[in-house]
């Protein structure tokens, strides 16, 4: 079986993912389409990809061996951002026992779409099976105004297998006094553990709305980000005791009279974690994707630790 | 004095008749607060937004509160309601069950979803509910799920159903604010009058919502959920 079978769907509906599944190389009438399609499978003490393809102009060079068998692949998207009518498909499966590690070079770009407001969308599919272990960090999403954009993870999980994964999502780009102020993000979390959901979760923020500002939308953070890990082996309370010494560790250094973020709300992320009975959610609001990354990362750090009994190595392309 | 005019005025807005009395009796039965499931200890992250003082005054509980009905109700929890209602299909029913509880996004929010659900269960079990007798005791059972065993019992239809599910988390939300907030009951009372006109939009724009489309978080409201996790002195147990 090349791809996922998704479960958990009620009787005689059509799965969403089934649907994200069955598109993919038709081009759009307007805008690129993308797809890849990359199967790791453990050899002989490590993991290679085993197929990787691509149509479009999304791919993957070789994979990189930084902590042994692991295998660490760069998502790279050679024109750097989505127009309007782009849609890039990514397939992931982990076969039994692999180790995969997927990122992306630089943040991704959405920018404001046309006329016919055409969506932009971005739809990761990832099935990992038994003993295997995936883990989706890429780096962060910065939704330009006007953007039409929707961001899908589906996750299908044999039972023991793992997964880790984050997104950092920009609204707007406030540094360059570009607010969110029209277009949409919808965003979805689909995982399922075999035939169960785990977590189904969808948002939406459209721009220039009051639930950008409001407290129970995002209390006006322009950035957000969410980690979900399948290692719940890291006690909550210790999670949140480093990510408390994480954000003081960098306070000293923000306090800069002439930061030009002083007067937004999040001078800091704020920072909060939670474990359901089998995933661990961590969520941040923030003004800054550096931030909420350094905070995820060390969290991630923690988590392999936890994993596996060893420091993680981090992709060396996070530091350049 | 008109007495024609008048009469027929009383009969325009009696729209339960004696057919249906015992229907809506049973409908207000299991939506009261003194319903034995513990609803009053929940607060659903509202005593994290106090405390954090996003909530300061009754205009900005009331952004909140309608945020929750305008988004969360209308777009996840009463469409999730529909279906159940309606599902028939062997197993349907805790298919839905089991989407509905992945969509609580932290411990609290299912732990909450569970708890009442469980007692809800226990409670349609005393009284003879099927659907509830069938339940499997080792499948956890959220609100919805068995609050729709009760209406279907009571063969309660899609919107009364909405509206008590509707008035049992206002009236428990509107309580815990009175204890969390300097908020008296008639200033409680008048907030609940100002909601009231936003429900049967809530209900109606439900009933439009598609199988792919349910679901909807209100991060605000996930991330003070979550915080109250660690909060320091608590009343709620969410």
């Amino acid at each position: 079986m090349l791809f996922p079978k998704f479960y958990g769907d009620p009787p005689g509906r059509k799965s969403v993912m089934n649907i994200a599944l069955n598109q993919g190389k038709v081009e759009s009438p307007e805008g690129w389409s993308a797809s890849l399609e990359l199967v790791a499978a453990q050899r002989s003490g490590r993991t290679v990809l085993s197929r990787n393809r691509h149509c479009g102009p999304l791919r993957v060079q070789r994979p990189f061996y930084p902590e042994g068998g692991v295998c660490h692949v760069y998502v790279l998207h050679p024109p750097g951002g989505l127009v309007a009518g782009d849609e890039l498909d990514i397939r992931v499966h982990c076969e039994s026992d692999s180790q995969l590690l997927l990122t992306t070079p630089s943040a991704g770009r959405v920018y404001c779409t046309n006329t016919q407001h055409l969506e932009q969308s971005q739809k990761v599919s990832i099935r990992v099976e038994a003993g295997a272990r995936c883990e989706w960090l890429p780096q962060e999403s910065i939704v330009f105004d006007r953007a039409e954009a929707v961001n899908q993870l589906s996750v299908s999980l044999a039972a023991g297998a793992e997964f880790t994964g984050w997104e950092v999502t920009c609204l707007g780009r406030p540094a360059s006094d570009e607010a969110f102020n029209g277009g949409h993000l919808q965003q979805r979390w689909e995982i399922y553990r075999e035939d169960r959901p785990l977590l189904l979760e969808r948002t939406k923020f459209v721009g220039g709305s009051p639930q950008l500002q409001a407290h129970w939308g995002l209390a006006g953070a322009t950035v957000a980000g969410t980690l979900v890990s399948t290692c719940l082996d890291v006690p909550v309370e210790q999670l949140r005791e480093a990510i408390e010494s994480i954000l003081n560790r960098g306070k000293n250094e923000k306090e800069n009279p002439n930061s030009n973020l002083s007067h937004l709300t999040f001078n800091k992320p704020l920072v909060a974690v939670t474990a359901l009975p089998e995933l661990l959610i961590v969520r941040a609001f923030g003004q800054n994707a550096a931030e909420v990354k350094a905070v995820f990362m060390e969290l991630w750090y923690l988590l392999r630790l936890a994993q596996t009994g060893q420091n993680a190595v981090a992709p060396r392309i996070w530091f350049t | 004095m008109k007495l024609e005019g008048k009469s027929s005025d009383v009969k325009n807005v009696d729209n339960v008749s004696l057919d249906n009395a015992t229907m809506l009796f049973q409908l207000l039965r299991f939506s009261s607060p003194s319903l034995p499931i513990g609803s009053f200890a929940w607060s659903q992250g509202l005593e994290s937004a106090i405390e954090l003082e996003w909530l300061k005054n009754t205009d900005d509980l009331y952004d909140w509160l309608l945020a929750m009905l305008e988004h969360a109700f209308v777009q996840q929890e009463l469409p999730l309601l529909i279906r159940m209602l309606s599902s028939n299909e062997e197993g349907e029913l805790e298919c839905w069950n089991q989407r509905s509880l992945a969509m609580r996004e932290s411990a609290e929010l299912r732990m909450e979803d569970v708890h009442t659900g469980r007692a809800l269960l226990q409670l349609a079990r005393s009284l003879d509910v099927n659907l509830a007798k069938g339940w499997r005791d080792d499948v956890d059972i959220g609100y919805l799920a068995a609050f729709t065993m009760m209406c279907r019992h009571y063969q309660l239809g899609f919107v009364a159903a909405a509206t008590g599910f509707i008035w049992s988390w206002l009236d428990n939300q509107i309580a815990a604010a009175i204890k969390l907030f300097p908020l008296g009951q008639t200033a409680g009372q008048l907030l609940i009058e100002r909601l009231a006109p936003a429900i049967s939009g809530v209900i109606e724009d439900a009933q439009k919502v598609q199988d792919r489309d349910i679901g909807i978080s209100l991060p605000g409201q996930v991330m003070a959920s979550m915080l109250h996790e660690s909060q320091y002195s608590r009343m709620f147990r969410s």
